[in-house]
């Protein structure tokens, strides 16, 4: 009896997840639909259609832009042509990862600001990034292009082996055959890649807030803190969503379509491209340049920014608890989370199967969206519950447990791949083969599969923990009062153009971010070594 | 008559429909007590899915029954669960549990008496040595081993192997073969296999069953389903044979004479036909020889050095043609037109 019921819960959770991830976009389509006010009168013809739009699509047309002109030739290069320092570029050119755009945007705004080291070397001024999506573009793609790198250079190390062997041995040369055969077949992981950057961009609301350029997310933010208009909010934010939703279902058509299995066969014994000296010189030197702007600038400009900075421990210190402890609740409850789902998606019939994939649609929705969402639910609950009850801090409970909350639906994607993906390195028929012999569905997880995929599990916890401590927009919508983290600092001091004082703060934060990066080029080196 | 065997597995009027594709249909057969029966056929057939159906991987049938030791496991109103059947699973690939050993490995399904079933076991398998190791230390003959010791520790009343030797390279195959099938009788496991190898099925199984597009054609002894094939395909698709047309010309009790390109034949034909009905004959490359004498002669196609034999095929009509072997140091040249003669003792004719 216990066991039905628990068995009920068990396989009742991703539709009770979905209607939970659905439940922001109710509040947003009550709010934007039920009121009314003159500051959406204002945003609509004032700013919406000559500045919001027009800025969003631009930024995203030049980050994109930027990504592949970086990600394209980096990951060609570094996947097949022998120069000096291939090996250690292979994986230099994912350290930017770790750096999240608004950490890379306010370096960059003061490196060329009055009191910036372009100033100070060329005595010249120009605001470069005053309303130019180019410029802005660029430093968004200095921290997003990664994800494409990763995406391309698994195809050109994986796919095309076979592929280029046969058109050399057709008579086509190496150089030629990557624009016949290799960009042409390369397609499906460019576009997944590309889609992927333009759902960061347009979730992205620290970079383009530092940068003063109006995009949808700042414009939620000013709705609200400026306008005082949760309505507004709420119409932006469904606008946006909408923008969001139609991008993640592209991605889940190209990925659906093309088949993303890996070819197997090993990349070993692939010989490399041989250059001329000249040419091993330019990859040589465009692969430095790329890690020179997009990491090494950054954190040497930290370093020597937290070693003037007047911030002392006293002042990080409870920062760094709040941060760790909100990370640390957040992480856990994913984790968890994250473990029923995938357990239940082993055992799921197909029709079921969509459903956990649709109850993590989450991901897609921006951080200031999921705020906007939730402003009022906890408003309500804290008026409810301050007449009901009369614990001192129940409001404080109360945020933090909606900002958990949305912390889940944002990062439940994350920490449910990461276990999927330690557990497709098994075969499914061991849950088979362990029916067989006698053993039930308990007895099965218990003893084969949460073995098996205990790695994954912790990984997938290390993940939602640094993706917790880096988020931005949620937490400095939805904190309770006093529970500033690293990232929310920075927000502050930036906006107070404290641009030194942010340093310790960022580096801790990169150094967090460093993780992921840490556990993903292991899990690509293990994913190699036993092909 | 002798006594009917018991049936260990009865399988009556089995169909599979997903997602309205028929993937099984009227699959009917019994394997008796302890017996090895081999499931043939041609990829896509419809093997796996039966095992799979029996194994109760598959959610629900669409029709018919599954019945161990006279239990109903399956039909279209319930189905025990795959841990309930107490059915042993052998996979393809390797399914060792990667995270325990041998030993525990072979334990796994064992609830009484584990230390003695798992020496016994070790024992028979050969693979003592190996009993610490875990899956990825040791070969894939040995880790196709273990997973068999695995699924029989727990005395299932049925052991189904789904293509279990078929990433072994053959050496390999042949070494296992005499072992399980000595241990196969003296456990008296009655065992159900599924291959697409004819020589596996030979060596192990006592019954064969030829599946084709979902449906069995024949399910018999290997020399039955040889020697008296019931359809074209089973005929085609079993051994070596050509297929030449017949007109059926004189019936006289056992003996029916055809008429055929390569002359007439008779011989106690398996099924019976009408004078004067066109059909087809199966010919087996053993019941031609070369005869110098003979006045049916062919054009030599194709030759194919075989080793201790060459094995010819030869061009009777224009549209007709028949494989024979023949000693390789007797030689014939490509082109060159021979003379022919068959010996036939029972004729297999096929619409």
């Amino acid at each position: 009896m216990l066991r039905k019921t628990a068995s009920k819960i068990f396989f009742g959770l991703p539709f009770f997840l979905l209607l939970l991830s659905l439940s922001p976009i109710a509040v947003l389509v009550k709010k934007s639909f039920f009121t009314n006010d003159v500051a959406w009168e204002h945003l609509k013809n004032h700013s919406l259609t000559s500045e919001i739009i027009p800025n969003t699509i631009f930024l995203i047309f030049w980050v994109v832009f930027w990504s592949i002109l970086i990600a394209i030739p980096c990951a060609w290069i570094v996947s097949r042509c022998g120069f000096w320092g291939r090996r250690f570029f292979n994986t230099a050119l994912i350290l930017p990862m770790a750096i999240p755009a608004y950490v890379l945007a306010f370096i960059y705004k003061n490196f060329f600001s009055f009191n910036g080291f372009w100033f100070s070397l060329t005595g010249q001024y120009k605001d470069i990034f005053y309303h130019n999506p180019v410029t802005i573009g660029f430093i968004l793609s200095l921290s997003l292009y990664p994800y494409l790198y990763l995406f391309l250079r698994n195809a050109f190390q994986s796919q095309t082996v076979r592929l280029l062997e046969a058109s050399q041995s057709l008579g086509i040369s190496a150089q030629n055959s990557f624009f016949k055969i290799i960009l042409p077949i390369s397609w499906p992981w460019l576009a997944v890649g590309c889609l992927l950057i333009i759902l960061e961009t347009l979730s992205d609301f620290g970079a383009v807030a530092i940068f003063n350029y109006n995009t949808f997310t700042t414009s939620i933010y000013k709705a609200l803190f400026d306008l005082y208009s949760i309505s507004s909010a709420a119409k932006l934010s469904l606008i946006l969503v909408t923008f969001c939703f139609i991008v993640m279902f592209g991605e889940k058509f190209i990925r659906q379509k093309k088949n993303f299995n890996q070819n197997k066969s090993a990349s070993k014994d692939v010989s490399l491209i041989s250059l001329s000296p000249a040419k091993k010189t330019l990859c040589f030197c465009f692969c430095s340049l790329i890690v020179l702007i997009s990491f090494l600038i950054p954190i040497m400009t930290l370093i020597s920014w937290a070693l003037q900075s007047k911030y002392i421990v006293h002042d990080i210190l409870p920062i760094i608890y709040k941060t760790f402890t909100l990370a640390m609740i957040g992480a856990i409850v994913l984790t968890i989370f994250s473990l029923v789902l995938y357990l239940n998606s082993s055992w799921a019939s197909k029709k079921s199967s969509l459903l956990i994939r649709l109850s993590m649609l989450g991901y897609a929705l921006p951080g200031t969206i999921l705020a906007v969402a939730l402003i009022p639910p906890i408003s309500y609950l804290i008026k409810i519950s301050t007449k009901i009850s009369s614990i001192s801090n129940i409001a404080v409970f109360i945020t933090l447990a909606l900002l958990i909350f949305a912390y889940l639906i944002r990062f439940l994607l994350v920490g449910y791949q990461a276990i999927a993906t330690q557990a497709k390195r098994f075969n499914k028929n061991l849950l088979e083969s362990s029916t067989t012999l006698g053993a039930g569905r308990y007895e099965t997880i218990k003893k084969i599969q949460l073995p098996l995929i205990k790695p994954g599990i912790l990984i997938a916890f290390c993940l939602c923990f640094v993706d917790i401590s880096k988020e931005m927009p949620i937490t400095l919508m939805l904190r309770p009062f006093g529970w500033d983290t690293l990232a929310v600092k920075i927000f502050e001091l930036t906006n107070d153009g404290l641009w030194k004082e942010c340093a310790i703060p960022a580096l801790l934060i990169i150094s967090l971010g460093l993780i992921p990066v840490y556990i993903s080029s292991q899990l690509s080196l293990t994913a190699g070594k036993e092909h | 008559m002798a006594l009917e065997k018991i049936c260990t597995l009865e399988i009556s009027n089995l169909a599979l429909n997903i997602a309205n594709n028929k993937i099984l249909n009227n699959i009917s057969f019994c394997l008796p007590d302890g017996e090895i029966g081999c499931l043939l056929g041609p990829s896509a057939s419809g093997k796996t899915s039966t095992l799979r159906a029996i194994a109760g991987f598959i959610p629900e049938i669409s029709n018919g029954k599954i019945v161990i030791n006279g239990k109903i496991i399956s039909d279209q109103k319930s189905q025990i669960p795959p841990s309930k059947r107490n059915i042993g699973f052998v996979f393809q690939e390797n399914s060792l549990f990667p995270h325990l050993t041998v030993s525990q490995n072979i334990c796994f399904g064992v609830k009484q008496y584990k230390k003695m079933r798992l020496n016994y076991l070790l024992e028979i398998f050969e693979i003592e040595k190996i009993a610490k190791k875990y899956p990825h230390e040791i070969s894939g003959g040995q880790q196709q081993r273990v997973a068999i010791a695995r699924s029989i520790a727990p005395n299932p009343d049925l052991l189904l192997l789904d293509e279990p030797f078929s990433d072994l390279d053959p050496e390999l195959k042949f070494k296992i073969f005499p072992l399980l099938k000595e241990i196969l009788n003296k456990e008296h496991i009655t065992t159900l296999i599924v291959t697409h190898d004819q020589m596996e099925a030979y060596y192990l199984a006592d019954l064969i069953g030829v599946l084709n597009k979902g449906e069995l054609q024949q399910w018999g002894s290997p020399s039955e389903i040889y020697k008296k094939p019931k359809n074209k395909m089973v005929a085609s698709f079993i051994g070596d044979g050509s297929i030449l047309p017949a007109i059926v010309t004189c019936v006289r009790g056992p003996t029916t004479t055809v008429s055929t390109p390569i002359g007439f034949i008779s011989g106690a034909s398996v099924t019976l036909h009408p004078e004067s009905k066109k059909t087809h004959i199966l010919i087996r490359p053993e019941d031609i020889f070369f005869d110098k004498n003979s006045d049916i002669k062919a054009k030599i196609v194709n030759k194919i050095f075989c080793g201790s034999s060459n094995q010819y095929l030869l061009k009777v009509t224009e549209s007709d043609f028949i494989k024979i072997h023949s000693p390789s140091n007797v030689n014939y040249k490509m082109g060159e037109t021979v003379g022919i003669s068959h010996n036939f003792k029972h004729i297999v004719l096929t619409d």
